[in-house]
Parts: C-alpha cells; structure tokens; sequence
C-alpha cells in the first residue's frame, strides 16, 4: 500500500469531501462510498500520481471520474448489486442529514445551483468552493481553459440571474411579514 | 451589488456547512479497512469473456431451437397433406360389401358359418 500520500490526503480531505458530495449529487452515502473508493485507489496504487498536475487536480479529477462510474453503475446494475453494509453508524445517517441546520439562503442558493447546467456548476464550485484557478479547473473536469472560463462566465451569469431573484423573494417575504399599522383611533 | 463576492460569500458559507458534517479522515479509513464499502469490482477481461459467454449461448440457443429450412418445408407439406388423407368419398358407403368382414376374416379348419359371429350390415 502507498502510505507515501496517506498525510498529504488527509491534508486534502476536506476538500475532497466538497468535492466528492458535488460530484454525488449531495447524497451523503454516495459520497462515503466514492471517497472510500477514491482513498483505496490511490493508496494501493491503482491510480497513480504521476505528478504532471498538482496532487489535488489530479486527486478531483479522480474523484469526479470514480463517481461518475459509481452514478453509471448505480443507474445500470441498481443498489442492491452493489456490497455495501450500511448496518454502521456513520455520520450519513438520516438523522444527522436531517439535522443540518444551514441557513435559509445558503439552501436557497444551494437549489439555485443545482437549477444551472452540470458543467457551469462544476466550474462554479471548483473556483468558488474550492478556490482553483480556471487552469486547475479545466485540468480536473478534463476541458480546455477556453471552455472553462467560458462555462465559468455563463454559470456566473446564471448565479447572479438567481441571486437578483432570491433579493426579490427576500424583499416581498420581508413585506409580507411587514406588520400592520396600528390603526389610529 | 457586488455578485462575485455574494457567490463567493455563499460558496464559503456552504463549504463550511459541508465541513462541519464531514466524516473524519481517519473515519472513512477504518471503514475502508473494514472493507465496509468494497464495491464489486469485476475485472474488465472478465466482463468481456461473460458477455462473450452470454453472447454465445444465445446464440447457440436461437439456432438449436430455431426449425431448419427443410423442417418447415416438411411440416407444411404434412399439413398441407392431411386434410387429403382424411377425405372420404360420399359415395364410400356403396362401394361396402355386406359380406366384407367375411373377406376379411382367415376361415379355420372345422369351423361354420355360424362360429364366424359375422353381423351383417
């Protein structure tokens, strides 16, 4: 087993969870299964760095691919094909999906982006969430810089688009919610 | 309203929701360890010799069970063949001997007429 890269993944954890819950489509178990999956590939050896990219393009881009096989096998072969003993108490427990409290515009930005094409979001959230440049980002989605930064300026224009209208919701709820005006007497 | 630093405010504000509710590093190693998420791998040469395999017996099994040119031939001529076997002429029943059954039987040494037990019709 490559131990070599062992401290520099745990390094990157965090930020391949991001990643790697993206890439599932924020199924939770899905992502422990992808990482997992991800983690046992380069550490026996089965994706090897080679080094031409830094450790974390390459990382997500390993990380994209294995969930994108994972999404094919699960669309093809179903759930019950596949090994997996869901019987520990992990954090992905419904429970703890349910508690998450986040707040109330970053759930609605949350459904804003996923109303913007896969490729716009990919972008979006390699450069905003994980702080690549668009060289990185077109390394890991495996697309010329051309094509990234032109998906990067569409899916901003499309965020702004959906940020305009979350003011406007915001706006019309505060009205709303505006209370009355004693009534003179 | 400066939207790229809202997006990014927003992108930061879920990486940090999403950290708070990662697992931990060493979490998913143990279960990797424990081989709790082994997902079935099945080697790529041996997903081509099992389609290659159902490919075949599907095949094998088409052609085995599918009829021949010839076999077919012969069941419509068999067909075509029995309602002419079957035929009888209206006028069969003419053509009868009353005695047929007499013609028909061995006559035995010693034996009569009336042993015969022959019903005319």
């Amino acid at each position: 087993m490559n131990t070599d890269l062992r401290p520099q993944l745990e390094r990157l954890h965090l930020a391949a969870f991001g990643w790697a819950l993206h890439c599932c489509g924020r199924d939770r178990a899905m992502t422990d299964d992808v990482l997992q999956s991800v983690y046992l590939k380069v550490l026996d050896g089965t994706a090897q760095f080679a080094g031409k990219s830094s450790l974390k393009t390459w990382l997500f881009a390993v990380i994209r691919k294995t969930a994108a096989e994972e999404r094919r096998r699960r669309i093809i072969g179903g759930l019950r094909f596949l090994s997996i003993d869901r019987s520990e108490n992990s954090p992905s427990d419904d429970s703890v999906e349910e508690s998450i409290n986040v707040s109330e515009n970053v759930e609605m930005f949350r459904k804003a982006l996923a109303a913007l094409p896969r490729r716009q979001q990919e972008v979006l959230h390699l450069v905003f969430y994980q702080d690549l440049t668009i060289e990185e980002t077109a390394a890991v989605l495996g697309m010329s810089v051309g094509s990234a930064r032109t998906h990067y300026q569409r899916g901003k224009k499309s965020c702004r688009r959906q940020l305009e209208r979350m003011e406007e919701f915001n706006e019309l709820r505060q009205g709303h919610q505006r209370p009355l005006p004693a009534a003179s007497t | 309203m400066n939207y790229d630093k809202d997006i990014k405010d927003l992108y930061q504000q879920l990486r940090r929701d999403d950290e708070r509710h990662a697992p931990s590093f060493a979490f998913v190693l143990s279960r990797m360890r424990q081989g709790a998420t082994v997902i079935r791998r099945i080697p790529i040469v041996a997903r081509f010799a099992g389609a290659a395999a159902g490919i075949a017996l599907t095949s094998f099994t088409i052609v085995s069970v599918r009829p021949s040119a010839a076999d077919v031939e012969f069941a419509q001529a068999l067909e075509a063949s029995r309602p002419i076997a079957q035929w009888r002429a209206p006028t069969d029943m003419l053509l009868k001997s009353p005695a047929a059954k007499l013609l028909q039987n061995v006559p035995k040494l010693g034996e009569t007429f009336a042993d015969m037990n022959i019903k005319f019709e």
